[in-house]
């Protein structure tokens, strides 16, 4: 059973609480790097508002599939940690056990790292497209209200009181790729299964380095 | 002699330009379908657009394409006599008209019969406000109904 340890040094680095505000996004000079491996893999797909997505979508074979794995961590039972480099979300369980989802990670999920918390869950979440992907698709909505068609998936985890969160997605095959757009995503079946096991005030980790 | 051939003349040129096209003159093409009156002037102008699925969710997605007016979709007058709009998945510009079918409905599409694949059908229709539903099944499960809301500043 796949192992992952963190060190010390590092647990402390990335327990510092980093209270995201919406003004991050504006401000690039307060990103974090990520890793420049990670992002340099990008999947060359872009959204595709209208692909519909059933609800059952599940990861359910290869290394990307939702699984149990032996998991050791000074966080407690409860907690997410995200681990971009690696695509995937850890949901911290007793004895040493997790929950791992694979996960395609967007170009802002890169952007930041630090401890945020749930702040609110959403079924079949509502999408705005930004306004690169209006002037490339003049014929989308500007507001999209939630449902099969809609990028953002089955589900939505709204992190902190940023543009951040873990969603669904109308494009399973994502999964496990950096990807243009987005933040951390997961098949639909998937972000239903976890999203079910979540409740808001959740911590969430979010982490660039791949494991030690 | 001079005056009457001047006067024929110009009566010829006159006579001319009644029954023969006259260059670089858009000539409205052949509608085989009735439009529905007044409906294609009424489109024109900048819209805020989204959509929606659920009826319950139509007066909260009313108010958001309002609020996207900030990023409007902006329909012009056609070379014809409609108007110049995109269909779904295509980002070129297309003239679309609007046509009167059967029980009453009107739809907004290309120069075919009303019910057309590739049009649209008004759900609702007034001067400051339109929905809009694809006809193709597919296209309106991916997409939903689309409702535009006029952006406010115009006459």
């Amino acid at each position: 059973m796949p192992v992952l340890r963190i060190s010390r040094s590092s647990l402390l680095s990335f327990c510092a609480i980093v209270l995201l505000s919406p003004l991050l996004s504006a401000n690039p000079a307060w990103s974090q790097a990520a890793s420049r491996a990670a992002m340099r893999e990008t999947m060359k797909i872009a959204d595709q508002p209208g692909r519909v997505s059933t609800k059952e979508v599940v990861i359910t074979s290869g290394p990307y599939r939702r699984q149990l794995v032996y998991f050791r961590t000074n966080h407690k039972p409860g907690t997410l940690i995200v681990h971009t480099s690696e695509r995937f979300l850890y949901l911290v369980l007793p004895n040493r056990r997790a929950l791992r989802y694979g996960i395609g990670v967007g170009r802002e999920g890169f952007q930041w790292s630090g401890m945020v918390r749930v702040t609110r869950k959403s079924e079949w979440p509502d999408w705005t497209p930004p306004p690169e992907m209006i002037k490339r698709q003049p014929y989308l909505p500007r507001f999209m209200a939630g449902g099969p068609g809609n990028p953002m998936g089955s589900r939505a985890l709204y992190l902190g009181r940023t543009v951040y969160r873990i969603h669904g997605t109308n494009q399973p095959e994502t999964i496990g790729h950096a990807i243009s757009s987005g933040c951390f995503r997961l098949a639909n079946g998937d972000v239903i299964d976890l999203y079910s096991r979540v409740p808001v005030g959740t911590r969430v980790i979010v982490r660039h380095a791949p494991a030690p | 002699m001079r005056t009457s051939g001047l006067i024929a003349a110009a009566t010829a040129l006159l006579l001319g330009g009644c029954f023969g096209p006259v260059a670089d003159t858009p000539q409205p093409r052949a509608t085989a379908y009735t439009a529905a009156t007044g409906s294609v002037a009424s489109l024109v102008g900048k819209w805020g657009v989204a959509s929606y699925r659920k009826e319950e969710d139509l007066k909260r997605t009313e108010a958001m394409a309002r609020a996207h007016c900030r990023q409007p979709y902006e329909i012009k007058k056609g070379p014809t006599d409609g108007v110049m709009m995109h269909v779904a998945d295509d980002s070129k510009l297309y003239e679309l008209t609007t046509k009167a079918g059967p029980k009453g409905k009107t739809y907004l599409g290309f120069n075919a019969p009303p019910g057309h694949d590739q049009d649209r059908e008004f759900i609702s229709h007034s001067n400051e406000k339109f929905r809009l539903k694809f006809v193709n099944p597919d296209i309106h499960t991916r997409y939903g109904i689309y409702i535009y809301v006029r952006c406010p500043g115009q006459a």
